[in-house]
């Protein structure tokens, strides 16, 4: 029996229990004042052992503070623990744009995804829920 | 070429699934199990280590690996702990070098799949744990400068290093420093290293890391045998019910693939299972200053690597709350030839592991990452089948 027929009938086999095949993954959300549209936008939907490629995007009617800080956290509540690094929001070129480096997640099950964002005007924050 | 060998055991699965046979495992749970697979190891590459890959440095650190002579008593060698016929492993609670540690000896084969090395995670490299030992007295208990001295004194391994680094000194260039000298010594030897010119400290700091690298080399090339899951799933061989139960254990109602996922099963983070000692031992918490500020880092001036390439150690958590109590997920391949288990050696038995998880996991206000495990007694005699098959 040669490769390619093995491989067509594994995934005819397969077929019925995989996913579609996402090249981006989207999530919105509003900041807890009401003040930020987040979007977090991911190249892959997420996966564990691997670090991810991400970009948080904010808009809002008024200007984004200038001296606008943003702190990176999350974790599993129902197993109480936190995210495995260190992640950074890290300001692109782009107004509003910030890329999230080093956000890894290390096992499947529900997660959060929190960003505190500070100014010296004001703190909000944006938490995103989802599930590995 | 892989995909030919596993692909006509998981349709064979896949088959008798279509089948009605409720013991054989369904096309999801097969899939689920390719990923605790051989087939799913990534490749290994350890940019901070040039030597990773040569086959001198394969040899010469096979060699460094089992010479006892890198010890105070001339007789502790890096196989003494981590013996071939045990998995590289020692079989013991805590390792037994000059003294008795405090952390068992986890196996070798497939470390270098790493991203982290001891039970704490203190180092970052394969090349860079295999240093610390040397060091440490309750081990071989040499120090840095007598290590090297050894290394240049001796000519078959003079002309090893020279070949492979091209540029060493001679052993007369250290002849009038004292006898011992190290950075992580006692406070004489720490005053003797520091009373070493910079130019000559850096020269053994930098012999000294290219024996961890030579030692990983060796390390890292040790095969990694199929298990009997591997060769379930490349139908080379049959599961029992048990086994087959028991895999469905460990990727459903058990939930230990949370942690132990990927072909190495483990998913390379560091977990509280409740095993930390309150004010003695924290596990995590405590190195993660020490795994910044270490000089044989992936960041540091020893590494073969740029910093920005050390995503690993650039991400590092920083907070030593979320850590306290955690240690390293270990990875479960050959699993029942490593007895005894967790960072202490605390269990002596797979028995004793699972009992452990089952009555744990269900304690009130507890203190761990645990979810709530409930097994019958049969369902951890079947999840042991299966441990037995990795």
């Amino acid at each position: 029996m040669s490769t390619k027929l093995l491989t067509l009938m594994l995934g005819l086999l397969m077929a019925g229990c995989s996913s579609s095949a996402n090249t981006v993954w989207r999530l919105d959300q509003t900041s807890s004042s009401g003040r930020y549209q987040a979007t977090l936008t991911c190249a892959t939907p997420p996966i564990v052992m691997a670090f991810q490629d991400c970009t948080l995007t904010l808009t809002s009617p008024q200007a984004l503070p200038s001296d606008l800080l943003i702190a990176v956290d999350g974790g599993m509540p129902a197993h109480g623990h936190g995210l495995p690094t260190a992640p950074q929001a890290v300001p692109t070129h782009n107004p509003g744009e910030f890329r999230i480096d080093g956000l890894k997640y290390s096992m499947l099950g529900e997660w959060i995804l929190g960003f505190l964002l500070h100014s010296a005007a004001s703190d909000d924050k944006i938490v995103f829920r989802f599930t590995l | 070429m892989r995909i030919k060998y596993w692909l006509p055991g998981a349709i064979l699965l896949l088959g008798i699934a279509g089948c009605g046979n409720k013991t054989a495992w369904t096309a999801q749970e097969t899939a689920t199990l390719q990923s605790l697979s051989l087939t799913s190891l990534p490749s290994v590459n350890d940019p901070s280590n040039r030597f990773a890959h040569n086959p001198q440095a394969v040899e010469l650190g096979k060699q460094l690996f089992f010479d006892p002579r890198f010890s105070r008593n001339g007789q502790i060698a890096c196989a003494t702990c981590h013996r071939p016929e045990k998995a590289f492993s020692d079989g013991k609670m805590v390792a037994e070098g000059l003294a008795m540690g405090t952390r068992n000896t986890p196996s070798l084969l497939g470390a270098t799949h790493n991203d982290w090395f001891f039970w704490d995670g203190r180092k970052d490299s394969l090349w860079s744990q295999a240093l610390e030992p040397l060091e440490n007295p309750a081990e071989h208990g040499l120090t840095r400068l007598e290590i090297v001295r050894l290394l240049l004194k001796d000519l078959h391994y003079r002309q090893q290093y020279h070949a492979l680094l091209t540029d060493i000194p001679a052993p007369e260039h250290f002849a009038a420093l004292p006898d011992t000298a190290s950075p992580v010594g006692t406070l004489a030897q720490l005053q003797t290293w520091k009373s070493i010119p910079q130019a000559q400290r850096e020269q053994l700091d930098q012999l000294f890391a290219a024996t961890g690298k030579f030692i990983a080399a060796y390390v890292s090339s040790l095969p990694l045998a199929p298990n009997r899951l591997d060769d379930a799933l490349t139908g080379k061989a049959t599961p029992t019910p048990a086994e087959m139960a028991g895999a469905r254990l460990f990727t459903g109602k058990a939930q230990c693939i949370l942690c132990h996922s990927g072909a190495m099963l483990s998913n390379q983070a560091f977990q509280n299972i409740g095993t930390g000692t309150f004010g003695k031992d924290s596990g995590r918490a405590a190195v993660l200053d020490t795994i910044r500020n270490d000089r044989f880092n992936c960041q540091g001036q020893y590494s073969d690597t740029t910093p920005e390439t050390c995503t690993e150690l650039q991400f590092l958590t920083r907070s030593r709350h979320s850590m306290s109590g955690a240690f390293k997920v270990p990875g479960l391949r050959n699993v029942a030839q490593t007895a005894p288990y967790f960072h202490d050696g605390r269990m002596a038995t797979l028995d004793s592991v699972i009992d452990y998880y089952v009555k744990t996991s269900q304690q009130p206000n507890k203190d761990n990452d645990l979810p709530a495990i409930q097994l019958t007694d049969t369902e951890q005699q079947d999840l042991i089948a299966f441990l037995k098959m990795l």
